[in-house]
């Protein structure tokens, strides 16, 4: 430690992003990804699309999380204090959709239309959609982070996981599943435009959120983390994927273009993630008088 | 009962016992540090050089406390923060809550050993068995929380009995750590803050810290008295020889 | 839980003193902390602390060793302590035979309680030639308080045992609360804050406490003694002098009147690149306030012109009538044990011995009992070395002596190089039998630092590693083959002898741990009493306290103090300004490292991994230096690189370096000696004439970016 360089000036949230965080992000992303996945499924009624978020949610969300933690085996822990924490309430309402989920896809194979069926997807539902809320709580109540205090986060983090999900399900349709194609291309393209909108309104107010908040846009925009923000966020997340789903309103477009979009879309939301997660940094412990 | 600390930026000198008292009172893994300095430095009109010894804040609104999702971090009723190391699952998600940045996930690159690969040193087999850290958890400061618990079981008093008194406060070669009572208005932190304006950091965090910083001038210097120019005595004075 | 015992002893990580408490479980120390029941009150800085790292260290010498490559290749050879005992003593009796007893020189570090055994021995084989870092640290102060007061040493009153403390306080290039010296003396001088009426800082650099002081001068580096001559010029032109003290008790002053008057607070505010006003300010504020002292700090020892610069602060306190007055500057008296030097000044330096001091033609009031470091160097290089064969111990002449390149070559010119250490340094490296030394906590000694009221004892707490042995049993062993009658049977022996003075056994006084003569029991205004002169007066030729020397006249310096520009400076040197705009001093300490040492306690380097420079921002940014980049700082002598630090409370057009730098975990040879260590940069051509005290701490320099040190 220098312990000049320490506190005083900039200094960056590292715990969930840096090393072994990089399994927190990926969980943070997935969890908005497959909670938007099962609600768009719900809109269209795939089984496929439900399958999928299940799995991403139960597997690749759950797994990250649990790699993540200090102590893997204690993780029953977390359930005991959900009166004020976050994190616990999270991670009910994942085991919660897991255990709904699995209901809800088993009778919707078995028993589609019955009042179980519509119960358990209207609790699944209300699961998903917390799954893909609650990270952006938790990063939004942080009070030592500026950049992350806006009650746009969590509907920031809502919005791109539809988004991801109304492109998913873009993919299932065109590998021949239960979803109306059109209807998903038409879903994404609102949701890209919104999602677009909610950044540049997120990063006009942060760039206001004190010298630390306007430090975190500037990291992300001209910084270090600014190439992440272009090629990942801006390019890849919104210009591409917006391009080809206008371009497709007029045109015929191949397949595997739209396929290319999706996946953009995809990595998109995880650069989006990524920053948010990279450029938070702290308020100076000590303010330095200019 | 709450404890608190009031540290004097007027007297720390950034020497790092307070770092170096708390590594072995805990025999801190090599990668740690409960109590940190912070130096500061500025230059203009007023230029100040101040160090602030920061530690765990044992904040009465603690945000950890708040979010911790196993109960690992309690509250004590003596106004400590303590972390159960045991219930801890290591989701760091206080590491990151904390606005004053006072906790350490301890990771496995941290607990490498005074000096890795070459030998354990004695002092640190000692060390596991005298005081366990785990891989996996957070740590942080805890105000010496054994001392005070041995301590007051004897019936000393904290901040006045050694014994009783956190490592940092009695190692301070420049006595700038003061500890006590906050509850109790004739202890000596009590003193210090209405004295001398105590401030906490980031108030605007609503967390209510319990550890206080105080800042002043050394020496009362009656400085009119010098500037008025003096009495001039140009006599010669005679001198021996 | 096995057997658990506390055992009290005293701290040495710095010059030393503070009480300490090691709890010892199963032979294995498990905690260290201040001793609440010693004059520090139980506090300990992180030096100290973090002795458990050091006591434990993997790289700790564990057996003494011989060259048996190329010197400095690195190969060694595990040999007996006999052996080695055999092949030193040999090779000194060969010496002293052919080339007589002064071609020995023992050097050691800074004192820290051991210098008692590298006098004795050197006195005792009959050399004294004795190299020590003293010239730059502490020698010029005792030299010429000593002129005032006998014995040497005047510290300042933190105490208030005579019903005063002080109540202007300067602190004068020294920042005794972090300088990583003096530990016990910071405790003490930090408490004493707490009653003084005025602080005033003489700094080129902010400090904590300048920041909150009354006053702080931020002086051009080497120009202290055109500050103090102006401070006693206000004081008596003012009439602000201790009428009484300076009538009654001093001589000379008409003289020094008369010398000051070309020291106006105008010119030395030129000089100094202070404000005229400042000056008049500090002079009043010391002369009035008072009782009041003034802590000076060895950069002042580092600067060619020393000798006068503290002559001239020595002044500044006669006329304010600063000595002995309770508050002020006093020498202690010791306790009944005496003092420590007795056990070396009890055998005499002959004339004979006097004649070989290297040096001593030259520096008289410096190479008198002691050898002048620069000038054995330079005749090692020029091949007519009076000194042959060197024993060294507790210090690295070849870091901290000026001009590295030119000492390195100096020290391979030599017969024979015999060097104690805790671990393999570079001057260990160079060596050809190396000695392996205990720390403080392996020891049975008897302690003596600064304030000179108290000796206390290190205790053993655990037993050195492997064959390890404690300085004073080295020197003993060496002493009994060379020069039996001196020395003892063993090494309690000898602490008893040094403590029975005091009726007491080594085993008295190491349960009692420390012995002082405190409080009331102290003397203050000896000169108004029969101790130094039946009568009263001072212990001088004049039997008044001198402010015009007689004894400095007799040795052909001038006997009144004056100001003189640095060898190099903006001033001196023009021209060579061009080329090296900056001042260099490389006085920079941090307060977890004791010069040299330390670098290699991982919890100590923890806290600054590289070697640091200070430089204000606006003259960065000249040089295209930013804050953490690495830069090179070359002077004619060479250049090394730090890295940089912007730090506003700097002078500006300043560059302060990291002193005693070296990297342990470097390869050897020379563990990284040449990267870093300022003294690469420094000049050992010029020279106090009375001290030899070469310029370290006012030099010039210029800066630049360095690509980045991976």
């Amino acid at each position: 430690m220098e312990t000049h360089q320490w506190m005083i000036n900039y200094t960056r949230q590292t715990e969930w992003i840096d090393r072994r965080g990089i399994f927190l992000w990926i969980a943070f992303y997935t969890g908005g990804l497959g909670g938007g996945l099962y609600l768009v499924s719900l809109y269209f009624n795939s089984l496929w699309g439900m399958l999928i978020s299940w799995l991403i949610i139960a597997v690749i969300k759950g797994g990250t999380h649990l790699a993540y933690l200090g102590k893997p085996t204690r993780f029953w822990r977390i359930v005991t204090r959900p009166q004020t924490s976050w994190l616990a309430r999270g991670f009910i309402f994942v085991m919660l959709f897991v255990i709904f989920g699995a209901i809800q896809l088993v009778l919707t194979y078995w028993q589609p239309g019955s009042a179980a069926e519509i119960v358990f997807k209207a609790l699944g539902g209300i699961m998903a959609f917390a799954v893909a809320l609650y990270t952006g709580i938790i990063l939004k109540n942080m009070k030592g982070v500026p950049f992350w205090n806006s009650a746009l986060l969590p509907i920031l983090f809502v919005l791109c996981g539809i988004l991801g999900g109304f492109g998913l399900s873009v993919a299932i349709a065109l590998a021949g599943g239960d979803v109306n194609l059109s209807a998903a291309e038409m879903g994404s393209r609102i949701l890209l435009v919104a999602n677009a909108l909610v950044i540049i309104i997120y990063l006009l107010q942060a760039d206001h959120r004190e010298t630390v908040g306007r430090q975190s846009v500037i990291e992300q925009l001209r910084g270090h983390s600014a190439p992440i923000f272009w090629i990942g966020i801006v390019a890849l997340g919104i210009v591409i994927p917006l391009t080809i789903a206008f371009t497709s309103l007029y045109t015929e477009i191949a397949s595997g273009l739209i396929i290319f979009g999706v996946a953009c879309e995809i990595i998109g939301g995880l650069a989006l993630r990524y920053n948010v997660l990279k450029v938070g940094a702290y308020k100076p412990l000590v303010a330095k008088p200019q | 009962m709450r404890w608190g600390m009031v540290v004097d930026l007027s007297k720390c000198v950034r020497c790092y016992a307070c770092l170096a008292a708390c590594r072995i009172e805990h025999f801190l893994p090599m990668g740690i540090n409960w109590p940190k300095l912070v130096a500061m430095d500025t230059g203009g009109d007023d230029p100040t050089v101040s160090t602030y010894s920061v530690r765990c804040n044992q904040c009465k609104d603690a945000p950890c406390v708040e979010v911790c999702p196993t109960g690992a971090t309690q509250q004590r009723e003596d106004g400590i923060v303590s972390i159960d190391q045991d219930k801890c699952v290591g989701c760091r998600y206080c590491v990151v809550a904390c606005p004053y940045q006072n906790r350490t996930f301890l990771s496995k690159d941290k607990d490498q050993g005074f000096f890795p690969g070459i030998i354990q040193t004695d002092f640190e087999k000692a060390g596991k068995k005298l005081y366990k850290h785990q891989v996996g958890t957070t740590e942080k400061c805890n105000f010496c929380a054994e001392r005070i618990d041995a301590g007051t079981a004897k019936g000393l008093k904290p901040g006045v009995d050694r014994e009783a008194t956190p490592a940092c406060v009695n190692t301070c070669p420049a006595r700038a750590l003061t500890f006590g009572d906050l509850d109790d208005p004739n202890s000596e932190v009590s003193r210090l803050i209405s004295e001398k304006k105590g401030f906490q950091l980031h108030p605007e965090y609503n967390t209510d810290p319990s550890v206080y910083f105080i800042d002043g001038k050394i020496g009362q210097s009656d400085e009119k008295k010098v500037d008025d120019e003096p009495q001039k005595e140009l006599k010669a004075i005679g001198v021996g020889d | 839980m096995g057997e658990r015992k506390i055992i009290k002893t005293t701290c040495k990580s710095c010059h030393g003193g503070c009480g300490v408490l090691a709890t010892v479980e199963d032979g294995v120390i498990v905690h260290i902390e201040g001793n609440p029941e010693s004059p520090t009150s139980g506090t300990m800085c992180s030096k100290g602390l973090s002795s458990i790292q050091h006591v434990n260290h993997p790289d700790r010498l564990l057996y003494p060793q011989k060259r048996v490559g190329e010197r400095g290749e690195g190969k060694w050879q595990r040999i007996s302590w006999n052996e080695a005992l055999d092949t030193i003593e040999q090779k000194m009796k060969e010496s002293i035979a052919k080339h007589g007893a002064t071609s020995i020189a023992v050097s050691q570090g800074t004192g820290r309680g051991y210098n008692e055994y590298t006098h004795r021995f050197a006195r005792s084989i009959g050399t004294a030639n004795i190299i020590t870092p003293g010239y730059i640290c502490h020698s010029p102060r005792l030299g010429l308080y000593g002129l005032v007061t006998g014995y040497g040493r005047l510290y300042c009153d933190y105490h208030g045992w005579g019903g005063e403390f002080p109540m202007t306080q300067i602190s004068w290039a020294k920042q005794l609360e972090i300088s990583s010296a003096d530990g016990e003396m910071a405790v003490w001088f930090l408490n004493s804050l707490k009653h003084v009426k005025n602080l005033i800082v003489i700094d080129p650099r902010e400090t904590a406490l300048s920041s909150r002081a009354t006053l702080w001068l931020q002086i051009r580096p080497g120009t202290d003694a055109a500050l103090a001559m102006a401070m006693i010029n206000v004081i008596i032109n003012e009439g602000l002098i201790d009428k009484e003290f300076v009538e009654k008790w001093t001589y000379g002053f008409d003289k020094l009147r008369e010398r000051v008057q070309e020291y106006t607070p105008e010119r030395a505010a030129e000089i100094t690149w202070l404000k005229a006003e400042d000056i008049v300010k500090a002079a009043r504020l010391f002369a009035i306030d008072t009782p009041g002292c003034i802590q000076i700090g060895s950069s002042l020892e580092r600067q060619a012109n020393c000798g006068q610069t503290l002559r001239a602060i020595i002044c500044l306190l006669g006329v304010t009538g600063n000595i002995e007055r309770p508050g002020s500057m006093i020498s202690w008296v010791p306790p009944d044990t005496g003092q420590r030097e007795d056990f070396f000044t009890e055998i005499p330096i002959t004339d004979e011995m006097r004649k070989g001091i290297v040096g001593s033609d030259k520096y008289k009031m410096g190479a008198a009992r002691t050898a002048h470091s620069d000038s054995v160097i330079k005749q090692l290089l020029n091949g007519d070395s009076v000194v042959k064969v060197w024993f060294s111990v507790g210090g690295q002449q070849i870091l901290h002596l000026a001009n590295t390149k030119e000492v390195m070559q100096a020290l391979k010119n030599l017969e024979f190089l015999i060097h104690a250490d805790q671990f393999m340094g570079p001057m260990a490296e160079i060596a050809d039998i190396v000695l392996p030394a205990a720390h403080w906590l392996e020891i049975d000694d008897i302690f003596d630092m600064h304030p000179r009221f108290m000796i206390e004892a290190h205790n053993r707490v655990v037993d050195p590693p492997g064959e390890a042995w404690q300085d004073s049993k080295i020197f003993n062993e060496i002493g009994k083959r060379i020069a039996p009658k001196y020395w003892f049977e063993n090494v309690e022996k000898m602490l008893d002898y040094q403590l029975k003075k005091g009726n007491m056994t080594w085993k008295d006084f190491s349960k009692k741990v420390i012995h002082a003569r405190m409080g009331k029991d102290q003397i203050y205004y000896k000169y108004k009493t029969d101790f130094w002169r039946k009568g009263g007066g001072f212990p001088t030729p004049s039997g008044k306290m001198e402010l015009y020397s007689t004894v400095l006249e007799n040795l052909g310096y001038d006997p009144l103090p004056y100001f003189q520009e640095p060898g190099e400076s903006p001033v001196s040197t023009p021209e060579l300004a061009k080329e090296y705009p900056l001042i260099l001093s490389t006085g920079y300490r941090q307060p977890f490292y004791f010069l040299s040492q330390y670098r290699n306690i991982p919890w100590l380097r923890s806290f600054q991994k590289d070697p640091v420079m200070q430089i204000h921002p606006d003259t960065a940014k000249e040089y295209g230096i930013e804050d953490g980049d690495w830069a090179w700082i070359e002077s004619p002598r060479g250049k090394i690189k730090q890295k940089a630090r912007l730090f506003p409370g700097i002078l500006k057009g300043m560059v302060m370096a990291t002193a005693n730098c070296f990297y342990p975990e470097m390869p050897a040879p020379l563990h990284g000696l040449l990267k870093s260590n300022p003294n690469v940069l420094t000049n050992n051509n010029h020279c106090d004439p009375m001290y030899g005290s070469p310029d370290l701490t006012c030099l010039l320099c210029k800066v630049y970016k360095a690509e980045d040190d991976k």
